[in-house]
């Protein structure tokens, strides 16, 4: 007798690959459990917009606490970052990203450093494409990111349920204030950078401290907030470090799976929902990504999503089309790209 | 000059103008309207417009309007109402405070720039059904270089001040004194959008309105219903507009033609 004797199929990659789908009905076994008309807020990388796309058009309450104001096509509303994720905070890539902006929201502060200025529009450096053509008065962008944490605050009391995408370990700073921003300012426009903006990537420690800290921040104010994390499958676009993009890639995402492991294992009411796996080493589909090699498949979204509605017998999806006016995804890091051709 | 238009409920005031005027004047107006959001079940071949059903036909026997027009014999189209109204910037205002203007966000609304207000009503408007009704009817062949007007659905009553419970954002808007930058940019974002469209906007006129965003009295009392103009619209109706107002919309639309 082994200890492995026991062990369920599932525990096995010869048995999983015999069986349908690799047997993906077992992979995920959620301790986050959700039901329908429960409230769920989403944030994250990008990829966490399709997660958010899928909770949508299911029973449960998706949380949309900034929408787009009424009249507002779905592309349009795209364009000013409405309807991507709970609040209009656009994609949070980072944990930093992520802490600081839940603790902004209970301190209601707005940091000097992330007011932006160019060709006298303004922008919120914390979220720059949020506002396409920027803001017409620095005040309006303070009144406008203070509107913003108001409704951060609201999505945290109310959500039953918190979905985030772990997108990236490498991040630009602040060196003075050690504000963290979404992306590298200078590449979001030349005239945001400055000498103080430095690249810092995080390792395993950092990001289970930002994620801990994140948590009992947020819980002191809902003890009962559960939370559901996800690893986003989308390679970086570019790594700073200078070396290169796959192996940086492979450790970032790395880092992130390991921090979420050890936050799940450490503390209640956090689960983790394998949909990086699913995508990356899947042995079924190895083809997971698009031309690029960086978006993943519509097909492959939708067995991920398969996958997890499997696992929540309380949630069912209540539309399966896809809206004929579904807009891409709002990938920032394509700047990146863009910066370089 | 031959004329076409079509529309909703708001075509009624026209129609009871015209009738006034159809006998002296020189020009032919033809209507092709159904209440509620405008004509929605029609069928287009070539340069034909027709009602795409019985039930559609009937509706238009009713009001002994004709249910098959060709629009190469009418030398200018014009879409009234259809949902292009201002209700569309209300319902902004209703839900948002556009930051910069003055009134006071107690409400604690979201926070909108002017841009996004501007980009939310266009959208509004282009999938409108008067704004659909539009681009239908531009996209017929021949006739892109045939002038097309658009007239809005007129702003509410000024009779919706002593309503309990309809209009309220209209008087919050008056309220809070952004009453003229609503109604400049209604006007503004609808002449740029139908501009796009091949169109072009006819804002209400000054004179037909009070606070900037009402319509008075005169212009509203004893307004007839389109299904039946015999009949004065019921007494809550704060929506419809009379003769004396259709009067003036028909001057305005045969000033916009040179007619």
């Amino acid at each position: 007798m082994s200890i492995y004797s026991d062990l369920p199929d599932r525990c096995f990659w010869r048995r999983c690959l015999r069986s349908p789908r690799f047997d993906f009905a077992e992979i995920y076994q959620p301790t986050v459990t959700i039901e329908a008309g429960e409230p769920i807020a989403t944030a994250g990388s990008c990829f966490a917009q399709k997660i958010g796309r899928e909770l949508k058009r299911s029973d449960a309450r998706f949380l949309d606490l900034e929408p787009a104001p009424p009249g507002m096509s779905e592309t349009t509303a795209t364009g000013f970052g409405y309807g991507l994720y709970s609040a209009r905070y656009g994609n949070i890539y980072t944990t930093a990203q992520l802490l600081q902006l839940a603790e902004d929201a209970f301190s209601d502060h707005v940091r000097e450093d992330t007011l932006w200025t160019k060709d006298g529009a303004w922008f919120d450096g914390l979220r720059p494409r949020i506002e396409p053509g920027g803001f017409a008065r620095r005040a309006d962008v303070v009144t406008a990111r203070r509107s913003h944490l108001r409704q951060v605050r609201r999505l945290f009391t109310e959500a039953s349920v918190f979905v985030f995408t772990l997108g990236l370990t490498e991040r630009w700073e602040h060196a003075e204030t050690g504000t963290v921003y979404q992306l590298c300012p200078a590449t979001v426009d030349p005239a945001f950078g400055a000498p103080e903006h430095r690249f810092h990537n995080t390792g395993v420690s950092e990001v289970v401290s930002e994620l801990t800290r994140f948590i009992a921040l947020v819980r002191a104010y809902t003890p009962d907030l559960r939370f559901l994390f996800t690893v986003s499958p989308v390679p970086l676009a570019a790594t700073a470090t200078g070396g290169h993009v796959l192996p940086a890639t492979i450790r970032s995402k790395s880092v992130l799976r390991a921090a979420v492991d050890e936050v799940v294992t450490a503390l209640p009411g956090c689960d983790y929902f394998p949909s990086y796996e699913i995508a990356t080493a899947n042995p079924l589909l190895r083809d997971a990504f698009d031309a690029g090699q960086r978006e993943v498949k519509d097909e492959v979204v939708a067995e991920i999503m398969t996958t997890f509605f499997a696992a929540h017998p309380g949630l069912s999806r209540t539309r399966t089309d896809i809206a004929a006016e579904e807009p891409d995804t709002v990938c920032d890091e394509i700047l990146l790209d863009a910066s370089r051709t | 000059m031959k004329i076409f238009v079509t529309g909703n409920s708001h075509s009624a005031c026209l129609i009871e103008a015209w009738k006034q005027l159809q006998d002296s004047s020189p020009h032919q107006i033809d209507f092709f309207v159904r209440g509620g959001s405008g004509v929605k079940d029609y069928r287009i071949d070539g340069t034909r417009i027709e009602a795409g059903n019985d039930d559609f036909r009937g509706y238009l026997a009713r009001l002994g309007l004709r249910d098959s027009f060709d629009l190469a014999e009418y030398d200018a189209r014009v879409v009234i109402g259809a949902e292009v109204s201002p209700f569309l910037m209300i319902a902004i205002l209703n839900k948002c405070h556009v930051l910069g203007w003055p009134d006071p966000n107690r409400r604690g609304a979201q926070e909108i720039t002017e841009r996004c207000l501007q980009a939310a009503l266009a959208d509004g408007l282009r999938g409108a059904n008067g704004g659909q009704m539009v681009a239908a009817l531009q996209a017929l062949p021949g006739l892109g270089a045939r002038p097309m007007l658009v007239v809005p659905q007129p702003f509410p009553s000024e009779r919706l001040r002593t309503m309990a419970t309809a209009g309220a954002g209209f008087l919050r808007a008056i309220r809070g004194r952004i009453a003229p930058l609503a109604a400049a940019g209604f006007a503004d974002v609808a002449s740029r959008t139908f501009a796009d469209l091949g169109a072009r906007f006819l804002p209400q006129p000054e004179d037909t309105t009070v606070d900037f965003i009402l319509t008075p009295e005169a212009f509203t009392s004893r307004a007839k219903r389109l299904i039946d103009l015999d009949k004065v619209q019921p007494k809550g109706d704060f929506l419809h507009a009379n003769a004396a107002f259709g009067a003036r919309i028909l001057d305005q639309i045969l000033g916009a033609l040179d007619a």
